[in-house]
């Protein structure tokens, strides 16, 4: 059985199979030597190449959440990040909160035109500033939140549509 | 005059807050913690003999509201109050306002917090106390004079907000044809972020240290300094690791700084914990940079390497005793590195959210401030700081491989940490050598990426491997209030299996 996950920008595929009594993973066609494997409710130990690695993890809805020496990585799964994947790329109409914070001020008004990497809005949180932007050039259907608007990560911001080509315009 | 305090109420929140009752109840004192609606469940509530509630959200709303927090004093009988640091702790109308109300305020007099918080009569004080300050002039608006001034002090110079801090307001100018612009837009930021648009030029600083002076004074006329930390690693002129003593000072250079900073605070009457910051030349010169009227988070490698308890001598100066005779003698090394909700290679952005898992590290050596647990969701509303860990060892390298090891077993399950980049930092042969300057992470780890490909397949191993012993177990974790169980990999992770089961 193959597992297919998507961790931070990486895609991962990955098929665990025994033999001599290790777990060999093989993780995008590499084969991993895992020995001495424990696992409990809230962390797997395990040894590769000689050393010990003890993964703290946990899970919801599938997702899996785990940190190890330092970092840390949510593995999403596969099918879930292949529909996330389908929409990419394409003209993403909502724009939401890439962190949680406050809106600081909206930079922008219904109807106006704002071209790629244009600012929207500033979002603050943890006394840090940070300017949401335009991925493409765009016109502001709707404002969704207001100056002083608390936001969760994901939270929608800003509605945009396609800003008419300049053929159409002229 | 003595005071003796009884109920000790702490006008902060998080891991300091948690850090100063923990003293308190040793000392015999009971505590009272105060909270926003965001800290309901905070870990500081639950280190305190007694709570009050502040309500409000914003820091405005709760931990800065004064008139809340002296209620929240007297409704619960507290006799003194110790304001941590950041919120209230430099702010002397408070500590004025709560000195009439009766209370003492662990702290300096509100004089003593008035006269450093002004940049520029902070710097009077200090040249009026023999104190080294960097070559300065004031900016005249005539660009021809400006222009003459700045040569005169030798580029590169620094223009600098008179309201400054944080790193805004603040422009290196290399050379003399940038002056005039530089001058302009750090008028402009200095008088949009503190209106008040007066700069100045200093000199700037070729290979900065930040170093400072730990001091003390008691209200009868006593002063000791208990020796430097070296806080060159910083980000956005915050510091991120901070150690003691400096590799780059010497016996000498360490009586000279010393008494530069206690001679400072004996001429201002200095009462309390305060700290004199210096910024350091490659040449060994040092400089004054300003002086802090209050704990700071580094106070535990003091701590550390000379085996104090310096909110415990809060207290006692505070309730009116005295300071020892001479301070306590250094002992090997201590370093302390700041765990913060932020992700070094996304800009130092803020990277938060529920903390679904945490292990802290223990060992001999080893000390953790913190208020992180299981199911603790962080705020976005406060500071990024979720942990300080502090090592000591004989020497700098064992404090370093400690601190290494004390970081390597500190996961955070939920979100990105700055815990693998403090890592990286540690191992490096620039942090062996001391070549840290306050630039440095500013201008050489701009483009930082983590080394995380031993990590990742650990972890993905460990998650492949999970997945497939979901058929033999099943337990459900829960958070550690209870308030949110967390299904177990075994109960959810089956449904999208791909290819069906094995």
């Amino acid at each position: 059985m193959e597992l297919r996950f998507r961790a931070g920008t990486r895609n991962v595929a990955m098929t665990v199979a025994a033999r001599d009594g290790k777990n060999i993973v093989s993780i995008d066609g590499r084969d991993v030597v895992v020995d001495d494997v424990r696992i409990d409710e809230r962390s797997v130990t395990l040894s590769i190449a000689g050393r010990r690695h003890r993964v703290l993890f946990a899970s919801e809805r599938g997702h899996v959440f785990a940190a190890e020496g330092g970092h840390a990585w949510e593995f999403v799964p596969g099918e879930e990040a292949a529909s996330e994947q389908a929409g990419a790329g394409a003209f993403e109409p909502l724009v939401s909160s890439p962190m949680p914070g406050k809106v600081l001020q909206v930079l922008v008004a219904a109807g106006d035109i704002v071209e790629a990497d244009g600012a929207l809005l500033l979002l603050e949180a943890m006394k840090m500033e940070m300017t949401v932007r335009a991925t493409h050039r765009c016109c502001v259907a709707s404002i969704r939140v207001e100056a002083g608007a608390m936001v969760g990560p994901g939270d929608t911001l800003v509605e945009l549509e396609e800003a008419p080509t300049d053929e159409a315009a002229s | 005059m003595t005071r003796p305090i009884r109920k000790l109420l702490v006008a902060n929140r998080s891991e300091i807050a948690c850090r100063i009752a923990q003293t308190a109840r040793e000392a015999g004192i009971a505590t009272v913690a105060v909270y926003s609606e965001p800290d309901t469940d905070g870990e500081h509530v639950r280190a305190c003999d007694e709570a009050v509630a502040l309500g409000g959200r914003t820091s405005a709303e709760s931990y800065l509201d004064q008139d809340k927090i002296l209620a929240a004093a007297r409704t619960s009988g507290a006799d003194a109050i110790h304001p941590g640091y950041g919120f209230l702790a430099e702010n002397s109308g408070f500590a004025r306002r709560a000195e009439q109300a009766g209370l003492v305020f662990v702290g300096p007099t509100p004089e003593a917090i008035e006269a450093m918080g002004d940049k520029i009569r902070a710097r009077e004080a200090a040249q009026k106390a023999g104190v080294p300050v960097l070559p300065s002039a004031p900016v005249t608006g005539d660009a021809a004079k400006d222009r003459a001034a700045a040569e005169k002090l030798g580029f590169p110079v620094l223009v600098k907000a008179a309201a400054g801090g944080g790193g805004r307001g603040m422009r290196r100018v290399d050379d003399s044809a940038s002056l005039v612009d530089a001058i302009r837009s750090a008028e402009r930021e200095a008088g949009s972020a503190f209106g008040d648009a007066r700069v100045y030029i200093e000199k700037f600083v070729v290979g900065p240290r930040h170093i400072e002076i730990q001091v003390f004074g008691d209200s009868h006329g006593r002063v000791l300094h208990l020796g430097e930390r070296e806080c060159s690693v910083q980000r956005r002129h915050q510091k991120i690791i901070e150690e003691a003593p400096s590799p780059v000072v010497d016996a000498a250079l360490r009586e000279k700084m010393g008494s530069a900073a206690a001679g400072l605070a004996a001429s201002i009457g200095y009462r309390g914990a305060g700290t004199v910051e210096f910024v350091t030349a490659p040449d060994g010169r040092f400089y004054f940079l300003e002086v802090n009227t209050r704990l700071q988070v580094e106070h535990a490698v003091t701590e550390a390497l000379t085996s104090t308890d310096l909110v415990r001598w809060q207290l006692e100066i505070a309730a009116g005793g005295r300071l020892p005779e001479r301070a306590p003698s250094p002992r090997g090394h201590a370093i302390e590195c700041r765990v913060c909700a932020e992700d070094p290679a996304n800009g130092f952005l803020p990277s938060l959210g529920l903390v679904r898992r945490v292990e802290h590290p223990r060992g001999v050596g080893v000390r953790v401030d913190t208020a992180l647990r299981d199911g603790w969701r962080v705020p976005v509303e406060y500071d990024s700081m979720l942990a300080k860990v502090i090592t000591w060892a004989p020497d700098r390298t064992q404090a370093t491989r400690r601190m290494i090891e004390a970081l390597e077993g500190f996961p955070i399950v939920g979100f990105t940490t700055n815990v693998a980049f403090l890592i990286e930092l540690l191992r490096s042969e620039r942090f062996a050598q001391a070549q840290f300057f306050t630039t440095t992470i500013d201008g050489e780890y701009r483009d930082w990426k983590p080394d995380d490909a031993a990590s990742f397949d650990a972890v993905a191993a460990a998650v492949a491997l999970l997945v497939r012993s979901g058929a033999t177990r099943s337990s459900a974790a829960t958070t550690a209030d209870g308030a949110a169980s967390i299904p177990s990999p075994w109960e959810t992770l089956g449904a999208w299996r791909v290819g069906g089961g094995s």
